[in-house]
């Protein structure tokens, strides 16, 4: 079988299988594994970073990191989860150096397989997350966006339950209030 | 009403949606991990080349050692084994076994 018919067949994989693949150490393996969750780790760290070229520096360092520390993955089902959980500690521990930007973004495009109808309201929630803190946004985001329940994201950020609720009600008051002064403004 | 703003913001977060295949995303993320595996075997060889460089180095030194010790522990065996099978290494030993005879009923 040539290489485009290997390529064939990692598509056409479980993720499972590919997995446990690129535990061996197929590197092919892995890069279909980077071609199937790049969208949802750039969604993401785009989501919270609000800079789209950082976000994608920091989702290239989150699958680099995934490589090194994929033989310490007890499940090959629970892949998507743990890529999600390196990706949010690679935010975080960006975040601690403080250089992250709260700022109203310049950047309203979203290069996407949207099935957006509203582009207007698609660029005013990418405009009004990059005005909450960083935390408060990772909290909203993986709160609406990622559709996670408070302990889910306690145990992925690493912040104590009490804090994870306060962020996320004091981040989707904020969010509802640039919204509505947006759409008044419109 | 909260609820009803929840929901509203779950939709405006699903039709995000999230950014469409980048072949070009996924090949920077190739070559970071080649150029990372790269370094790994650079730094392996490294530290190969200089842990061979080390023990010629120190090799005579440590064997030198490594005799002196074992002349001492034989030594040190040699007499205490020679102590133990003396007629005072009976009587220390007989005695210390007695004791514990009698100290255990």
């Amino acid at each position: 079988m040539g290489p485009s018919g290997t390529n064939d067949c990692l598509a056409a994989a479980a993720e499972s299988a590919l997995v446990a693949l690129a535990m061996t150490g197929d590197d092919k393996a892995f890069e279909e594994l980077v071609r199937r969750w790049q969208g949802a780790v750039r969604g993401l760290l785009r989501s919270v970073c609000g800079d789209w070229a950082l976000a994608d520096d920091l989702a290239q360092e989150a699958f680099l990191k995934a490589w090194q520390k994929l033989r310490s993955l007890k499940s090959p089902g629970a892949f998507g989860g743990w890529l999600r959980r390196i990706a949010v500690n690679v935010f975080l521990t960006y975040n601690r150096r403080g250089r992250l930007p709260i700022k109203d973004s310049e950047q309203t495009k979203w290069h996407a397989t949207s099935k957006q109808e509203d582009p207007a309201a698609r660029i005013d929630l990418v405009k009004a997350l990059t005005r909450l803190k960083p935390v408060e946004r990772l909290c909203v985001v993986l709160s609406y966006s990622e559709r996670m329940s408070h302990s889910e994201i306690c145990s992925t950020t690493g912040l104590p339950l009490g804090t994870v609720k306060s962020h996320i009600s004091r981040g989707s008051e904020q969010l509802r209030t640039y919204l509505k002064a947006y759409k008044g403004a419109v | 009403m909260e609820h009803e703003s929840d929901m509203e913001l779950m939709r405006l977060f699903a039709e995000k949606g999230e950014p469409g295949p980048d072949e070009a995303f996924v090949g920077r993320v190739s070559r970071r991990i080649r150029r990372h595996r790269n370094a790994q075997r650079i730094l392996m060889a490294v530290i190969a080349a200089a842990s061979v460089a080390v023990l010629a180095v120190l090799g005579p030194w440590l064997m030198e050692g490594i005799s002196y010790i074992t002349l001492g522990t034989t030594f040190f065996a040699r007499t205490v084994v020679g102590l133990l099978f003396s007629p005072v290494g009976f009587s220390v030993g007989g005695s210390l076994g007695l004791f514990l005879f009698i100290k255990m009923r």
